[in-house]
């Protein structure tokens, strides 16, 4: 049946990537397969709404980080700043900070920066979008994308150079 | 442009595919060349958006997840859905992954169905065990495993950047995963003793796609190999130095 095959085939392309987004929102893998169900779950039932089928992955990581901000609607409106006003936090590279790093030191690494910044960078490193892609996934302007990645990577540098940092003192 | 300036606008730089055209890229890039520590600056810092970029991708997936999603999907009330007989859409579903489950389960060893394996994991991004730039470390790692590692790459491929690999399995025989970063995209390899899909040596290097990726097999010194990458059939001919 063609809707099947189609519905099997749009998951078997995104349904890795979405997981390895929600859980670098989620940190919890019980929640982050929550999201990818639930946002499968919405494509099965409004899908046939996008006629635009380019749009199928973008849609699918909206969806998604809808869905994680409105289950964590504790995180606040986050100031759009646009990245001049972010300059004093641009990342600056850490002596040994291209060593190879493992995902679990990455996600716990993560989990520590600030939530408003963790699915801007998620979508830097895992889809390797464009910055418009990103601002179009997260629903925000082209210049808040950067400032959101800027801040976020650094952090995440700043932590990956501490390793007692990174191990995750308040980690679920 | 100054140092400074130039790391502003190199700090989020990850490739020239996604961001080569971003404004002052291409003055910063002519700087790195003129300016030994920015140069420096900038091998590091690519380094870090790889190991990053690497860590994040090989998050491993759990495995039942997939059948989850697609399980999930018949409790989509009848009235959202466009199938007349909803409920026998879900029995065929179940009835198909039954089916494909038997199918994987068959002692099939060809090597038909190796490709077909290994795109399988290609299409679904499988995770690397080792991250790492260095081939050497990347083959060394899968000898350590009793994977496949003294296998020979065309020369086109071998000099793309390797990002990492992994140690699988198929029909319970060893099979070598190495990964490259080619334009932007995680291009797979796979490699495994022909003796252990039937022998079998082809001709030339056959070329496929499975959606959305692009395959190609060749057998070489008593080897399979498999490539899959997103990327049209012309490019992956161009990699494999196959243009005629």
């Amino acid at each position: 049946m063609p809707e099947d095959a189609d519905f099997e085939r749009v998951v078997d392309l995104h349904y890795a990537a979405l997981y390895r987004f929600a859980l670098s929102l989620s940190r919890r893998e019980s929640d982050a397969s929550d999201l990818v169900q639930q946002t499968f779950y919405i494509w099965a039932a409004k899908g046939h709404q996008l006629k635009d089928r380019s749009k199928v992955k973008s849609w699918l990581f909206t969806t998604l980080h809808r869905e994680f901000l409105q289950k964590n609607s504790r995180i606040t409106r986050f100031p759009q700043l646009d990245l001049e006003q972010a300059e004093a936090e641009l990342p600056t590279v850490q002596p040994g900070a291209s060593r190879a790093v493992d995902s679990s030191t990455l996600l716990k690494a993560m989990e520590q920066i600030d939530p408003n910044f963790r699915a801007a960078v998620a979508l830097f490193y895992l889809e390797e979008y464009t910055y418009p892609e990103i601002a179009e996934v997260l629903q925000v302007p082209l210049g808040t994308v950067k400032s959101r990645i800027s801040r976020g990577l650094a952090q995440l540098q700043r932590l990956l150079a501490e390793p007692a940092m990174a191990q995750g003192r308040g980690a679920k | 442009m100054n140092r400074d300036e130039a790391k502003k606008i190199l700090a989020l730089y990850r490739s020239e595919e996604l961001d080569g055209g971003a404004e002052g890229v291409r003055e910063a890039l002519d700087l790195v060349e003129k300016d030994p520590e920015l140069r420096g600056w900038f091998a590091q810092s690519k380094g870090f958006h790889a190991a990053v970029g690497g860590a994040l991708q090989s998050i491993p997936v759990p495995a039942d997840l997939r059948g989850r999603i697609l399980a999930g999907r018949k409790v989509v009330p009848l009235w959202k859905r466009r199938e007349f007989l909803a409920a026998a859409a879900s029995v065929a579903v179940l009835a198909s992954a039954g089916i494909l489950w038997a199918r994987r389960g068959a002692s099939d060893k060809s090597l038909a169905r190796f490709e077909a394996r290994m795109m399988d994991y290609a299409v679904r991004a499988y995770g690397m065990d080792i991250l790492s730039n260095d081939p050497k470390e990347v083959r060394e790692y899968l000898a350590g495993k009793a994977a496949p590692s003294d296998f020979s790459l065309p020369a086109k491929l071998a000099a793309q950047p390797v990002i990492g690999g992994a140690k699988l399995n198929f029909q319970n025989q060893p099979v070598a995963m190495m990964c490259f970063k080619v334009k932007g995209k995680t291009a797979y390899l796979f490699v495994i003793e022909a003796t252990d899909v039937g022998g079998k040596k082809l001709s030339g290097t056959q070329f496929g796609s499975y959606e959305p990726l692009s395959n190609a097999v060749w057998t070489a010194d008593g080897k399979v190999y498999v490539l899959g990458a997103e990327m049209a059939e012309k490019e992956l001919r161009e990699l494999l130095g196959e243009t005629g």
